[in-house]
């Protein structure tokens, strides 16, 4: 209710509604690129390869004579498809565990916060790395991967809004209003931790695609032939010099990507404020 | 000397040119009292600010003079030096993370020793005289003690002037009394000239000389604080006297406790 | 009859440094009773003891004669329901996303038997009884001044007709003569609804105005307690002598007299 308020209050900036035009071409990528896409992504042309733009292949062909384009809109599906798996994994785990740990207080809260620690004393792609190395390769497990080594960063964050939130006259007031634990908690407490969480992970998307790309890059994600951008990246360093431009097109999506979502980030942020929102204050 | 601060004709507006302020003329003289009275929100402290020049973004100053002693003069050379300045919330007014010798320090520019012995005689003359005061941090005082502390930070630059925006809102009422006995004494032992900004009457008898009463922006009526008592002229003055004498009902006529007798 | 009665209450954040300590008190059914004390007497803690929003150390209190923290299921509810609590900062107490509407109707939902359009009406109602408009059901806290949030704070105290309404401090934060109109308004619903209220000031003039009976409060227990009329005449322990020795002079030195 409040988000659908905060929506019609919002008379987007210029940029905003092209970040939101953006994410949406994005999101239809994600979810139609591999029927879009003109060619067969992994079919292999050895007499084409290395074409520059023309009107058969808009974005030429790579070093095995694949379209560039239709690589891109299939590797949509992978690279967004993931990183939008992830979030939501973190998002649920993270905010779920963390809201925990913050309401209940007490043991419970230290042991949860312990576990945590334990979490973020490692750098988040090493950590990626030893749960590849232990689950094995393939875009699932990156996926799981780059949860467990995320989901941590959430919950600590989700603990302290909540603990912060609990603490308010307000949940205190829906107390004496006689709502229960479990109502104040969805009502009061997690619309305003869903906010800010959702303006770090608009944030964080971007990382988190660089974890996908990343370990595709290495080798453990998507595996060739399939198309993902990470993958294009890697593919196309054997030729950086000869035909830069190919590095060029995974890497602008990714850029563009990251944009749209940083600027999404920024909107929500300012439409989730209930400072912001109310506008001017009565006289 | 007498010192004499006026304000003539002062006026704020926001930035589109909505005035909030109109036509506001005080003057304070040395050794007296002046109450600025009125409701919440009828731009008493804009008042303030607009003559200190230290509105908040977004409202400008749209003409007036200030003038010391006949001399016009900018805001910004008044403040700290002339007039000192208490804030209705202290707590806002202190940095956390400096002691109050710290705030002392930074407030004179002289040498260490000194700045703390001038804090020192300070806050033994508003009542803090424990030797542990001027190591303590706004998060350990309370806030009758930050209001005196505020006060001593103000004496220590010796302004003639005070200005105090309503400093005995947030207080309980021994600490209230306390701190007004407090500046009627700072009045007779230093001949300070304050401007009290109050929305009670009862801090505006017990210490004022002369009234000014605010509605809407404007002045509506000024007058010596017996006579406004005894003979509000503007029609405000007297819905507020009304309301003040119905608070005040055990120490009035039976005719104005009328209403009262319904409640119990 | 008595209504809500604290009986030997006593209540420490840290070992040694009690808040209360072995405190009394009762409110009887519809009546208005003060408590008065300086700042950081522990009049707070007390008002969230009273509500059961939490457990003293020692001592019980009594809703109706039966521990509160006893009470379970229905009676649980239906206590719950008949105390209500009205914090000092507005500002804090409503929830800054939610409408005033949805606010008011908070308490309606969990208590009342209500569909959406019922609720809407009585929170229309509500408003209306507050001296605000129905149309600001739809406008969230910070849309409002702070008069304005506190009358929200009453109607969403009122909504499900409770039998005490704790005010603590809740009209501190206005200029006197707001606080006046604002107690003149629960004055009168008192009169057509006859709700006890534990109005929890410094205020002693406003008390005086309100109140039945008025309580002095020092040092974790209660010193003092008589009529509202006539409290400072009667008054011998010395931090209730200074609360009434503190008060406002109503005129100006010389005309007192008068």
């Amino acid at each position: 209710m409040t988000l659908l308020q905060a929506g019609m209050a919002l008379r987007p900036p210029p940029g905003l509604r092209l970040a939101s035009v953006s994410a949406l071409l994005l999101a239809g990528l994600m979810l139609f690129g591999p029927w879009l896409a003109p060619y067969d992504p992994t079919e292999v042309a050895l007499d084409l390869k290395l074409m520059g733009p023309s009107l058969a292949h808009p974005l030429g062909t790579d070093h095995l004579g694949r379209d560039v384009l239709s690589r891109l809109m299939a590797g949509a599906q992978v690279s967004l498809g993931a990183v939008a798996a992830i979030l939501a994994l973190v998002l649920t785990l993270g905010v779920g565990i963390g809201s925990l740990a913050g309401m209940a207080g007490g043991r419970t809260d230290a042991a949860i916060m312990r576990v945590c620690d334990a979490f973020l004393t490692i750098p988040t792609f090493i950590l990626a790395l030893f749960f590849v190395g232990v689950l094995g390769t393939g875009p699932a497990n990156v996926v799981t991967a780059v949860v467990l080594s995320h989901w941590a960063w959430y919950a600590r964050m989700a603990r302290a809004l909540v603990a912060g939130l609990k603490r308010q006259d307000y949940v205190l007031a829906a107390r004496v209003a006689g709502t229960g634990r479990l109502m104040t908690v969805v009502r009061h407490i997690l619309p305003a931790v869903l906010a800010q969480m959702a303006i770090l992970a608009s944030l964080d998307i971007g990382h988190m695609m660089l974890h996908v790309s990343g370990l595709s890059f290495l080798g453990l994600g998507v595996t060739p032939p399939d198309p993902e951008w990470g993958v294009m990246i890697n593919d196309a360093r054997a030729v950086l010099w000869t035909q830069p431009v190919l590095v060029l097109w995974p890497g602008l999506m990714i850029m563009l990507t990251v944009m749209t979502f940083n600027r999404l980030g920024d909107g929500l942020r300012d439409a989730l404020d209930p400072a912001l929102q109310a506008g001017g204050k009565a006289p | 000397m007498t010192r004499l601060l006026s304000i003539e004709d002062l006026a704020v507006a926001t930035g589109s040119g909505r005035p909030l302020v109109r036509g506001v003329s005080l003057t304070l003289r040395a050794g007296r009292i002046l109450a600025l009275l009125g409701e919440s929100g009828c731009g008493k402290s804009l008042s303030l600010l607009g003559a200190l020049d230290a509105l908040p973004p977004g409202l400008r100053r749209m003409g007036g003079v200030v003038a010391l002693d006949g001399r016009p003069c900018a805001g910004r050379e008044l403040r700290g030096g002339i007039v000192a300045t208490v804030l209705q919330n202290p707590r806002e007014a202190f940095n956390p993370l400096l002691t109050l010798r710290a705030h002392a320090r930074e407030t004179l520019e002289v040498r260490k020793a000194e700045a703390d012995a001038r804090l020192a005689s300070a806050l033994a003359e508003v009542g803090l005289d424990d030797p542990a005061v001027p190591g303590l941090l706004p998060g350990e005082m309370s806030g009758g003690m930050l209001q005196r502390a505020m006060i001593a930070l103000a004496l220590i630059r010796e302004a003639p002037f005070l200005i105090a925006d309503e400093p005995t809102t947030d207080l309980d009422p021994v600490a209230r009394a306390r701190l007004m006995d407090l500046l009627a004494g700072l009045r007779a032992r230093r001949g300070l000239g304050m401007l009290l900004v109050t929305h009670d009457l009862g801090v505006a008898a017990r210490l004022a000389d002369e009234v000014a009463v605010m509605q809407g922006g404007r002045i509506v009526e000024t007058a010596p604080t017996a006579r406004l008592f005894a003979a509000p002229a503007h029609r405000h003055t007297r819905d507020l006297l009304a309301a003040h004498a119905m608070l005040c009902a055990d120490d009035r006529p039976p005719a104005k406790t009328a209403t009262v007798g319904a409640v119990a | 009859m008595t209504l809500l009665a604290l009986e030997g209450v006593g209540k420490s954040y840290r070992p040694g440094h009690p808040v209360l300590r072995g405190l009394d008190l009762a409110v009887r059914d519809g009546e208005w009773l003060g408590l008065l004390g300086q700042s950081g007497c522990g009049k707070s803690t007390l008002a969230r003891i009273a509500l059961g929003l939490e457990r003293p150390d020692t001592g019980a209190v009594l809703y109706r004669g039966r521990p509160l923290a006893g009470l379970r299921g229905a009676e649980a509810r239906q206590a719950r329901r008949d105390l209500q609590l009205v914090f000092q900062s507005a500002a804090v107490s409503l929830n800054p996303r939610l409408t005033a509407g949805a606010s008011i109707a908070e308490p309606l939902r969990n208590f009342e038997p209500l569909d959406r359009r019922g609720r809407a009406a009585r929170v229309a109602e509500l408003l209306e009884m507050v001296g605000l408009r129905p149309e600001d059901a739809g406008k969230l806290p910070g849309q409002f001044s702070g008069g304005q949030l506190q009358r929200i704070c009453i109607a969403r105290a009122l909504a499900p007709t409770p039998r005490l309404i704790v005010m603590d401090e809740a009209v501190s934060s206005l200029d006197l003569v707001g606080q006046a109109r604002l107690l003149d308004l629960l004055a009168g619903l008192r009169r057509s609804l006859g709700t006890a209220c534990l109005f929890i000031t410094h205020e002693i003039r406003l008390a005086r105005r309100f109140c039945d009976r008025v309580a002095v409060m020092d040092g974790g227990r209660i010193v003092e307690e008589g009529p509202a009329a006539g409290i400072e005449s009667m008054a011998r322990h010395p931090a209730a002598r200074a609360l009434f020795d503190a008060v406002l002079p109503p005129l100006p030195p010389g005309m007192a007299a008068r």
